[in-house]
């Protein structure tokens, strides 16, 4: 599959939907000895089956755009842990992963950082109360003026974005939440802003959300000038399984 | 406040973002995110937790030392012994 220089292709899955051992056996068969005994380590069935889609489907995502089989795939991870494609491959090929309960999604992307995050937005956990304690004040302020009723779906519009760019940064939660935050207007794409201490750019950043399911929300970043157009092509799949027709979003700059 | 007591404060927090987990089943020296999935929302809910179990503030530059339940009890040992009258 062709990846143009202007888009960014994220694919997603359900764990769930994957119930014959037949195929999970041949989801198995693709990670590699390293991933099966990570896999195995998790104390929950559901965090195995969660493993074991979200690997198995970065594999078949990134063979869909180069001449490598699912299974030949290496990745080494930065002095964060974020894994990168290793080797020959494709080098320019870079992708991002990211999993929620009921969902799993991968982003990828030619020559350009990129983070996306899913969340499932009904998962427990207090919101505001983490809002208050990690985010930008803009963010916290915002959130505070809304009704109650908004605000949990608002504190995860944050969450995800904000989480999608500490991702395509590759540094994890070792960047102050709030030290960037963004802004939310209605019909316009996400803005961010950054604290001096940060020395990031916002022009040099693209933001999209994506809403996956009634229940699940997401976001992704793409360093890519606002300058410069940016399509997002989104298509649901299912691993060793059937594509849904995909749908394109435009990224307005 | 000595180990054992450390080591209750942290399978407390962790209760709130793992309230399945059977704690004798842990793995102490392996990192928690390996064992139970912890990602960056639970983490964040686990640290405010610790926080108020334990009345501290962990900045984010220590999150790096925070991945196995022996790592954290050693952390946060160090970090409430130098306290006068630390609980």
């Amino acid at each position: 599959m062709a990846l143009p220089p202007d888009e960014v292709h994220v694919w997603i899955a359900e764990p769930e939907q994957l119930t014959e051992p037949r195929v999970l056996e041949a989801c198995r068969g693709i990670l590699s000895a390293q991933e099966r005994e990570k896999q195995q380590r998790f104390h929950f069935e559901r965090h195995r089956l969660q493993y074991l889609v979200s690997h198995a489907l970065v594999r078949l995502t990134l063979s869909r755009y180069a001449p490598v089989a699912p299974e030949a795939w290496s990745f080494t991870s930065n002095a964060y842990g974020r894994p990168e494609v290793q080797g020959e491959g494709s080098p320019r090929l870079r992708f991002n992963l990211s999993h929620t309960d009921g969902m799993v999604a991968v982003a990828v992307v030619l020559g350009a950082d990129v983070g996306v995050d899913v969340e499932d937005a009904q998962r427990a956990g207090e919101t505001v109360m983490v809002a208050d304690r990690f985010f930008a004040p803009s963010e916290v302020a915002a959130l505070r003026a809304l009704e109650v009723a908004r605000q949990r779906e608002r504190f995860f519009e944050y969450w995800t974005l904000k989480e999608a760019y500490i991702k395509a940064r590759g540094m994890g939660l070792s960047l102050p939440l709030e030290q960037f935050g963004f802004e939310l207007h209605p019909g316009q794409p996400p803005r961010i802003s950054f604290d001096p201490r940060l020395g990031d750019e916002p022009e040099a950043w693209q933001f999209v959300q994506l809403r996956p399911s009634a229940r699940h929300m997401a976001a992704l970043a793409v360093r890519r000038p606002r300058s410069l157009s940016l399509k997002v092509r989104c298509q649901r799949t299912v691993p060793l399984g059937r594509d849904e027709p995909p749908e394109f979003l435009a990224a307005q700059g | 406040m000595n180990r054992e007591a450390l080591k209750k404060a942290v399978l407390e927090a962790l209760a709130a973002v793992a309230p399945e987990l059977d704690p004798d089943t842990l793995r102490p020296n392996e990192p928690l995110r390996e064992q139970l999935d912890i990602d960056s929302f639970d983490f964040l809910q686990f640290i405010i937790g610790l926080d108020q179990n334990l009345s501290l503030s962990i900045p984010e530059t220590d999150y790096g030392r925070l991945t196995t339940l022996d790592a954290l009890v050693d952390y946060l040992g160090e970090k409430l012994g130098g306290r006068p009258g630390g609980k």
